[in-house]
Order: structure tokens, then C-alpha cells, then sequence
């Protein structure tokens, strides 16, 4: 597939030249084909919320270079202005960004900023909203009247409204309830597979990163520590864990079952993988 | 970026300056700003400059922070000087249309932009040197006798502390909120002032509920805490007056009645 992103060499210090100088991404480089999932993981302060704010031109690198659809996002004006559209960031905690008077006014937005015309708009609106769940009743409430869990929606829809061919979600599911975390998880793979958008899920839960991603990015320290499939990256655990990460509980489970003897892979990192293998060597066995 | 603007000065040290007690600092700042204006002529003016260099020395700031701060008034500072320069009368040196230019001019002028650097320069090392919840702290206690007359000293000295700690947070969220709002195609930085101002919207009003928000949680946690004002409340700093403060105590009193004898009886 073709390679919708690729970040060259990146670097971006913090407060250059002062005595809070602070170097947050390190020389990082990487790609992505249109289409992927890929799941950025790191612990808190690793960089990831930096390093995705280059992807739209939010922040300027103190050097290297990005590139959307192949175009240097910083050689014109024009170019940064097409990535802000091309690339959809949605932030941390994004409902507080939310300051309409109905819901459907702050959904249309970005579309409006995007200068489109009003059917256009209207129609977007409605399908991201349908995207995220949210009725046609709440899309006439306040934001500001809607429960933790559907703020968070409405924000979402704000950005999946502009049609972005890159969805960026910085820790999408940060502070919801267990019913939020999966209603959000689930919205976004649904969007992912019914519109083929290429998706960057930010996370510094490896749980969460297992669940969807086709393609693991783990940083540490402003670096990339290692990129890979969900099973290349959660076969290095231990590496993992001496990052600060903390690895899927079915994981730890079949790494501590290998220890004991059996054998098994220690690559698992679904409930469903694990109860497939289980299976086969039952199987075996018997 | 807007947080690089730097609000709360304070650069944390360990140097005499930094351990002495707000109030002290606060007194010798106003005592010695006045002892500035009694200075008259070479002697005790080189006094004033000798001893605001010895502080900056004493306190470890770097000059450059000294320098970055006057460069803010170095306009006022030429303007009050010439205007000295060209209204004193006294010894004419050369005179145009209406102007004269006098030896006591040049002095006054001089004389004039010394105050000035040295008032800015010694404020701005109590800011530098102390750290704003000191500072909110010494003046409350200064100003506690007014609490006589029925002013709320207390609260506006809360007050002063709980705006002096949001203030970051508050640069940070704007900073924040701004960018989700670019992230969604909003422009700040194109259009007239009208179109600007009204491109602020999604970012005020995102802040003001946040601000609210903050505002109720904080007040219900001091709240939990049994916070009820200022009367009884003990500190968990509380300020002292010890030994260095009785030693820059003493050096003031020295350098402020030398500058004022000097000036005043000897004319120096
Ligand atoms: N605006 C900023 N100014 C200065 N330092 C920052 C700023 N934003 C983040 N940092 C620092 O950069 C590092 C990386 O932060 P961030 O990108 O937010 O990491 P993550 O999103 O992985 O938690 C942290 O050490 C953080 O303190
Ligand atoms: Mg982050």
C-alpha cells in the first residue's frame, strides 16, 4: 500500500536556549501506508503528544522533516494549511474544547472552517455523528448538558466531520469509565473499517494498543524503542517493562505459565489468542 | 509560544538574598529606593550603584536577567533624562531654538536615569529572589495592621496567592485549547481585528468553563479542608526573624544612613 506519512529524522526541543531546555522527541523517524492502524505507545512524558502535533503542523520541528501524501508539510504555507485538514488530531481530553451552543454547531466547526459549503456540511455532521453514536436529539443540546462520555463523542465527531485521511487520537479514552473506554474503542475501529481511514492511536496502555493496532510504535525517552506487529513488540515484555509500560495481563499470564514449563508462546496478547493456543495444546495432550 | 512569556520571575537559589525573610526585603526595598532619592552627589550616589551590584552579586542572578528587565523602561529612562537635560537651569553649555543644554542638566539627566535603573534593578531583584507565595506572605503580614480599619487583609492576600498559582495553569490551557481549536482549522493569526477577535471565542469560552470549573473544585476542597478565613490559621512556613535578616537588617540601616549623611550633611 502506499505510504500516506513519513516523519524523517524529527527532533523537537522545548524552550530552546533557556535553562528549561527540554529535548521531548529525539531524532525520530518512521512511516506509515494509508490505511494502517497503528498504535503509538509510550509512558507518560515520552513525547508522543509532541511528536503527533508535528503531524498537522501544530508545532514546528526544530529539525527533520514530514511528509503527508509526499508533500514537506513545511516547504509552503499552502502545504501546512492542507495537513492541518489532511491530518485530524484529536487531543487529550477534546471535550474541553467544546464551546457552541448545540452540539451541531460545534460539530460543524471544522468543516466550516474548511470553508465547504452548508449541504456539505450538514451531511458531514450527521455522519459523524451517526459515527460516534450520538442521536439526532442530542445533536440540538448544549455540549455542555451531555454526560463525560458523550462530550468526549461530540469532540470526536468535531474532527471526523473535517474527513481527515489520518486520524490522530491522542489518548482517546483517557478518564472514562470502562463502558466510555470501550464505546470510544469501538467507535473508532468501527470508523476505521467502514471508511479505510489510516488511524495513529495514541496510548500508554498496552491493553488498549492490543486490542486494535496492526502495527505497534513504543517510545521512551523522546526515541523509538522498538516497532513492530503486536506479537514482535510484546515478545521484548521484559524490555517493555523496563520502559515503564505495563504489558497485557494475558501476556504476563503465558510468560509466567513458559517459566513454569509449558510450553507456550509468549507473544499472546488476547484473551481469544490465549483461549485458541490453550485449545491446541489440550488438544495435544489428550 | 505564550507560555514562554515568563510571569512568575522567581528563579529558585540559596544565596543571603534568597533566604532573607520577604518582610525584611520588602522594607529595605521601599527604605532603600527613598534612601536613593536623598543621594545628591557623586559619593552617595556611588554608594547606591555600589551597593545594588553588590546585591546582584550577592544574589547569583545573572546580570543578563537585570539587563532584559530594564530593557522595558530604557524609553522612560531617556525621555525623564533629556527632559532633566533640557529644563534645569544653570551653566549654559550650548543652547538651540527654544532649548538649553546646562552642566547642571547633564547631571540631573544623569542623575535621573541612575534613580531609575537602580529603582527598577533592585525591584526586580526582590522579584527574581523571592518567590511569590513569600512575597503574598511577607505583605499580608506587613500589611496586617490595616486589618484594624476593617480591610480584609487575608482574603486579598488569598486572593493574590490562588491567582499568583493559576496563572500558569491558565497560560497552559489557552495554549492548549488553542491548539485543539487549530487542530479544527480555526485562524488567530489572519483577518482584521474584528475577524480576530471573534476567532478568540472558541478558545474563551472553553477557558472561562474551565476556569469555573477549577474555581468550584478548589473552593470546595479548601472547603473539606475547614478553611474559613484568615483568623487562627497557623502556617506551615511561618516567617521568622533570624539571624541573617538581623545581619541585612543592619547592613541597610549602615548603607541608607551613609547614603543620607553623605548626601545631606556633606553635600557629597
Ligand atoms: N509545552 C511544553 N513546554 C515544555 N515542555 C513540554 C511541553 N509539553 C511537553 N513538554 C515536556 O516534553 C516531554 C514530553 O511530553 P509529551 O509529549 O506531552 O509526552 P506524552 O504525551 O508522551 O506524555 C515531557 O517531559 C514534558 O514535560
Ligand atoms: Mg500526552
Amino acid at each position: 500500500m502506499s505510504e500516506i506519512l513519513k516523519v524523517e529524522s524529527l527532533t523537537h526541543t522545548y524552550s530552546e536556549g533557556t535553562p528549561f531546555e527540554k529535548k521531548a522527541v529525539d531524532n525520530i523517524s518512521f512511516s506509515v501506508s494509508e490505511g494502517e492502524f497503528i498504535g503509538l505507545i509510550g509512558h507518560t512524558g515520552s513525547g508522543k503528544s509532541t511528536l503527533i502535533q508535528h503531524l498537522n503542523g501544530l508545532l514546528k520541528p526544530t529539525s527533520g522533516k514530514i511528509f503527508v501524501g509526499g508533500e514537506d508539510i513545511h516547504s509552503s504555507k499552502e502545504n501546512t494549511r492542507a495537513a492541518r485538514f489532511a491530518v485530524g488530531l484529536v487531543f487529550q481530553y477534546p471535550e474541553y474544547q467544546l464551546f457552541e451552543e448545540t452540539v451541531r454547531a460545534d460539530i460543524a466547526f471544522g468543516p466550516k472552517n474548511m470553508g465547504l459549503d452548508k449541504e456539505e456540511i450538514d451531511r458531514r455532521v450527521l455522519e459523524a455523528a451517526e459515527a460516534v453514536g450520538l442521536s439526532k436529539e442530542q445533536l440540538d443540546k448544549s455540549p455542555f448538558e451531555l454526560s463525560g462520555g458523550q462530550k468526549r463523542r461530540a469532540a470526536l465527531a468535531g474532527v471526523l466531520a473535517m474527513e481527515p485521511q489520518i486520524l490522530v487520537l491522542d489518548e482517546p479514552m483517557a478518564g472514562l469509565d470502562p463502558e466510555g473506554r470501550k464505546a470510544i474503542m469501538g467507535y473508532v475501529k468501527e470508523y476505521h473499517k467502514k471508511y479505510g481511514t489510516t488511524v495513529i492511536f495514541v496510548t500508554h496502555s498496552m491493553e488498549d494498543a492490543a486490542q486494535s493496532a496492526q502495527r505497534l510504535i513504543v517510545m521512551s525517552g523522546g526515541r523509538i524503542l522498538m516497532q513492530g506487529s503486536p506479537e514482535q513488540v510484546f515478545e521484548r515484555a521484559e524490555e517493555l517493562r523496563a520502559s515503564g509500560l505495563d504489558t497485557p495481563q494475558i501476556t504476563d499470564l503465558f510468560t509466567e505459565l513458559k517459566r513454569r514449563g509449558l510450553d507456550v508462546p509468549t507473544s499472546v496478547y488476547t484473551v481469544e489468542q490465549a483461549a485458541e493456543y490453550l485449545r491446541k495444546l489440550k488438544g495435544g495432550i489428550a | 509560544m505564550i507560555k514562554d512569556i515568563t510571569l512568575g520571575q522567581y528563579f529558585p537559589g540559596n544565596s543571603f538574598i534568597h533566604r532573607l525573610d520577604p518582610r525584611i526585603k520588602l522594607i529595605a526595598l521601599v527604605v532603600f529606593i527613598v534612601s536613593i532619592f536623598f543621594a545628591e552627589g557623586l559619593v552617595s550616589y556611588g554608594l547606591c550603584i555600589g551597593f545594588t551590584v553588590a546585591m546582584v552579586a550577592i544574589s547569583k542572578i545573572k546580570p543578563k536577567l537585570i539587563l532584559r528587565s530594564l530593557r522595558a523602561i530604557i524609553i522612560i529612562v531617556i525621555f525623564t533624562a533629556l527632559l532633566n537635560m533640557l529644563y534645569t537651569p544653570g551653566k549654559e553649555i550650548v543652547s538651540f531654538w527654544i532649548f538649553k543644554i546646562t552642566w547642571e542638566g547633564i547631571y540631573a539627566g544623569f542623575a535621573m536615569a541612575v534613580r531609575v535603573i537602580l529603582l527598577v534593578t533592585v525591584s526586580a531583584l526582590l522579584t527574581y529572589t523571592t518567590s511569590p507565595m513569600a512575597l503574598t506572605d511577607g505583605l499580608e503580614k506587613l500589611l496586617l495592621p490595616l486589618k484594624k480599619i476593617k480591610i480584609p487583609v487575608h482574603e486579598f492576600a488569598m486572593m493574590m496567592t490562588i491567582a499568583l498559582r493559576f496563572i500558569p495553569t491558565l497560560i497552559e490551557e489557552t495554549d492548549k485549547i488553542m491548539s485543539a481549536q487549530k487542530a479544527r482549522g480555526a485562524d488567530f493569526e489572519s483577518g482584521n481585528i474584528i475577524k480576530r477577535a471573534k476567532a478568540l471565542i472558541p478558545v474563551l469560552v472553553p477557558l472561562f468553563v474551565s476556569s469555573f470549573r477549577r474555581a468550584d473544585e478548589l473552593a470546595t476542597a479548601m472547603e473539606c479542608r475547614l478553611y474559613h478565613g484568615g483568623s487562627g490559621r497557623t502556617r506551615l512556613k511561618s516567617l521568622r526573624y533570624g539571624k541573617i535578616d538581623a545581619i541585612g537588617t543592619i547592613i541597610l540601616v549602615l548603607v541608607c544612613a551613609g547614603i543620607i549623611v553623605l548626601a545631606k550633611v556633606f553635600g557629597l
